[in-house]
């Protein structure tokens, strides 16, 4: 390692310049710099500067509830305050009826893939405008801003399971033996977000009226999408509406493979599925194309 | 005989801005068909066929006027933006500090900020680890290191940032301009930290207006203007021809015919030329004349020119506009000249450049925008009447004083 440091250098001088004298240039590997789009090239910066992907991460969950007197504890008392405004709303008011599971449990498990889905798409988009100072000065991968804007949404998954589990122990409820099923509906519903937010961010860099926008949708997507409402609410002739939602049959999924209720038809998991992964690639596609111009126009 | 470090092959950006007089979406509405041919964006090519070379270990300097698309080749060297055309190949690891404390974040610690730096700039976590103590010790924070940098002097934080950026472990550094800022003695030594590592083998591509640190630590430069290049040589001899700013073709510029009637503006400058009171020549110490010729093509309203004064490296001296004589003018089309006449200017003998700017309406719309459209040389007189000339290490501008001394009582 070199060191720049006046006072302390790591090698002595006399080592350093022999060093010098001994390492011709084209040992070193050459970067190199033109207007193409090279896959194999992003992918090797993905792999070389995977240390500032771990740094962008930290500083996002680190910097989160930095100045607030309650501290880590917001990540406990959100998602708590959120079920207990449903808890009275539909519960309470709306009368609706989950089945024989406790209205809280119920909307807890529909709201923790929903959170992380609608926080990866809320810090994700905007994570190029946000970062627009550093993009301009730095060089790393783009993409490394929209994962580690959802690094803050495993958080709150996290703390959303652990809070889940307290409340279905509460209510003397056991989880279910195809819980471990959950996992995979995480993973699809970040994938959605993920694919979602790449496209978006790419947008957004250029023109801000998505990140206008998308609070509107994400609320319209919270009531449009059976999370805090059971499927049966909804009549016969409207459900085909929450089959197309592709986010219906990912909560669904969470939810009953914690709960031990009926899993959604196996047709509606797949397409699910299979438009998660179109958002991947159809968003890491724009993005790799729109990124190479980026800084130009954030 | 090895390749290069850096290796640029004529590589060009250019930039595609919106149109100053672009139909905004209301035009649209009112008149469709005029909107539509109306252009809507511009080609500013800010970086222009470029080549040049940096050995293993050189520390390579890059001058030029503002604007003249040095940060925009450092940004294409850096990959923070791509080229249009052309390609750059570079060996090794490349860390750039085109800015001093990129990411830090005001809300963590100075430890915080020091790992995730370190490592956005691209260490490791232990090469941060065995750094660190170097870090503190280079930033001379101390105690304050468990400390949110927002609670930080900005001199602070400068320190510190610096002192991550001197420790990264890189074949080769992008430098800009970090060095105009800290107090004198920070500045010391950061230059030494530079011309350590430069005798250390690291090659070094260095952005500066300070031509006392350019030819103090570089070997080459690369003079650009206009996003072209004008000269590359040995350091102080590029940096001597800058200065005197009077080099053939690209130097002195004291007349300026405009090209092809490229705006559509109402208003357009079609000429424009500065000289001194008595002649081509500007002295130091009498007054500048500055003529305008501006074609309006439809009858406008509250029309003002500014003028503005710079320094050939960058420095901003002066800005006035007729405007700020409550004195806008109303034209009829047809050709007018202006006449600007600047008295009690005190210049030094070095290169200067004008700014001339048009604009309409409280300056809501700006005509034309002609950045360093002018350049002159102010030539040496004895202005104190002494034998004993002002040069242009007394400034950007001398002052005349009257020196009294008496005895205290």
């Amino acid at each position: 390692m070199e060191h720049l440091t006046a006072s302390h250098p790591p090698r002595s001088d006399l080592q350093g310049q022999s060093s010098t004298e001994s390492s011709p240039t084209h040992e070193l590997p050459r970067v190199v710099i033109d207007g193409s789009s090279n896959w194999a090239r992003w992918w090797s910066d993905i792999v070389a500067y995977r240390g500032a992907l771990y740094s962008l991460a930290l500083r996002n969950i680190r910097s989160r509830y930095k100045q607030a007197v309650l501290g880590i504890a917001w990540a406990v008392l959100q998602p708590l305050l959120q079920v207990a405004v449903f808890t009275v709303v539909f519960s309470r008011i709306a009368g609706a009826d989950p089945g024989g599971i406790p209205y809280p449990v119920f909307a807890l498990a529909g709201l923790i893939p929903w959170n992380v889905l609608s926080k990866i798409i809320t810090d994700g988009s905007t994570s190029l405008a946000v970062n627009q100072h550093i993009i301009t000065k730095l060089f790393f991968p783009r993409i490394y801003l929209v994962i580690s804007a959802g690094t803050s949404a495993l958080v709150d998954a996290i703390v959303g399971v652990v809070l889940l589990g307290g409340l279905m122990a509460l209510y003397g409820i056991a989880p279910a033996k195809t819980v471990l099923l959950a996992l995979p509906a995480l993973g699809a519903v970040m994938l959605l977000g993920f694919g979602l937010s790449a496209l978006l961010a790419a947008v957004n860099a250029r023109w801000r009226d998505v990140q206008h926008t998308i609070p509107f949708l994400l609320q319209i997507g919270l009531l449009a999408t059976p999370i805090v409402y059971p499927p049966a609410v909804v009549s016969g002739r409207w459900q085909w509406l929450l089959a197309l939602n592709p986010v219906t049959a990912i909560v669904a999924a969470f939810r009953s493979a914690v709960l031990g209720l009926p899993l959604p038809p196996e047709k509606m998991m797949v397409s699910s599925l299979a438009v998660s992964l179109g958002a991947v690639i159809v968003g890491l596609w724009y993005f790799t194309r729109a990124e190479r111009t980026i800084v130009d126009v954030v | 005989m090895s390749r290069p470090a850096i290796v640029v092959d004529r590589v060009s950006k250019r930039f595609r801005i919106p149109h100053p007089n672009a139909p905004r979406l209301s035009d649209y509405l009112r008149r469709p068909r005029r909107s539509r041919r109306q252009p809507r964006t511009l080609d500013v090519v800010a970086v222009n066929d470029v080549s040049f070379h940096v050995n293993e270990g050189e520390v390579f300097g890059i001058i030029g006027r503002n604007g003249a698309g040095k940060s925009t080749l450092l940004k294409i060297l850096s990959r923070i933006t791509t080229p249009t055309l052309g390609r750059a190949e570079i060996a090794g690891r490349v860390a750039s500090l085109l800015e001093v404390g990129t990411g830090f974040h005001p809300e963590l610690t100075g430890r915080e900020n020091v790992y995730l730096n370190g490592m956005l700039l691209g260490m490791s976590s232990r090469g941060v680890d065995r750094a660190f103590d170097d870090i503190c010790e280079f930033a001379g924070i101390g105690a304050y290191i468990d400390t949110p940098i927002k609670r930080y002097s900005s001199g602070m934080q400068l320190r510190l940032a610096f002192a991550v950026a001197a420790h990264l472990a890189a074949d080769t550094m992008i430098v800009d301009e970090v060095l105009a800022v800290g107090d004198a003695e920070f500045q010391t030594k950061c230059t030494m930290a530079m011309r350590d590592a430069a005798g250390r083998g690291r090659t070094t591509l260095f952005v500066s207006h300070n031509m006392a640190a350019v030819e103090n630590l570089c070997t080459r430069v690369l003079w650009l203007d206009r996003g072209r290049v004008v000269r590359i040589g040995p350091a102080e001899e590029v940096v001597r021809e800058y200065l005197s700013g009077a080099s053939g073709a690209h130097g002195e510029i004291s007349r300026y015919q405009a090209a092809q009637p490229s705006s559509p503006a109402a208003v357009r400058i079609v000429q424009a030329a500065v000289s001194g009171s008595h002649g081509a020549a500007v002295v130091q110490g009498e007054d500048i004349e500055l003529s305008v010729r501006l074609a309006v093509s439809s009858a406008v309203r509250g029309l003002h020119l500014s003028v503005a004064l710079s320094t050939i490296e960058g420095a901003l001296l002066s800005t006035i506009s007729n405007r700020d004589y409550r004195d806008e003018w109303t034209l009829e089309p047809g050709i007018y000249d202006v006449h600007v006449s600047f008295s009690e200017v005190r210049l030094l003998p070095r290169a200067h450049t004008i700014t001339l700017r048009t604009a309409l309406a409280f300056g809501a719309e700006v005509c034309e925008h002609l950045q360093d459209v002018l350049t002159f040389h102010v030539a040496e007189r004895d202005v104190l009447g002494t034998g004993m000339p002002l040069l242009a290490d007394r400034g950007v501008t001398w002052t005349p004083a009257t020196f009294r001394v008496t005895a205290a009582r």
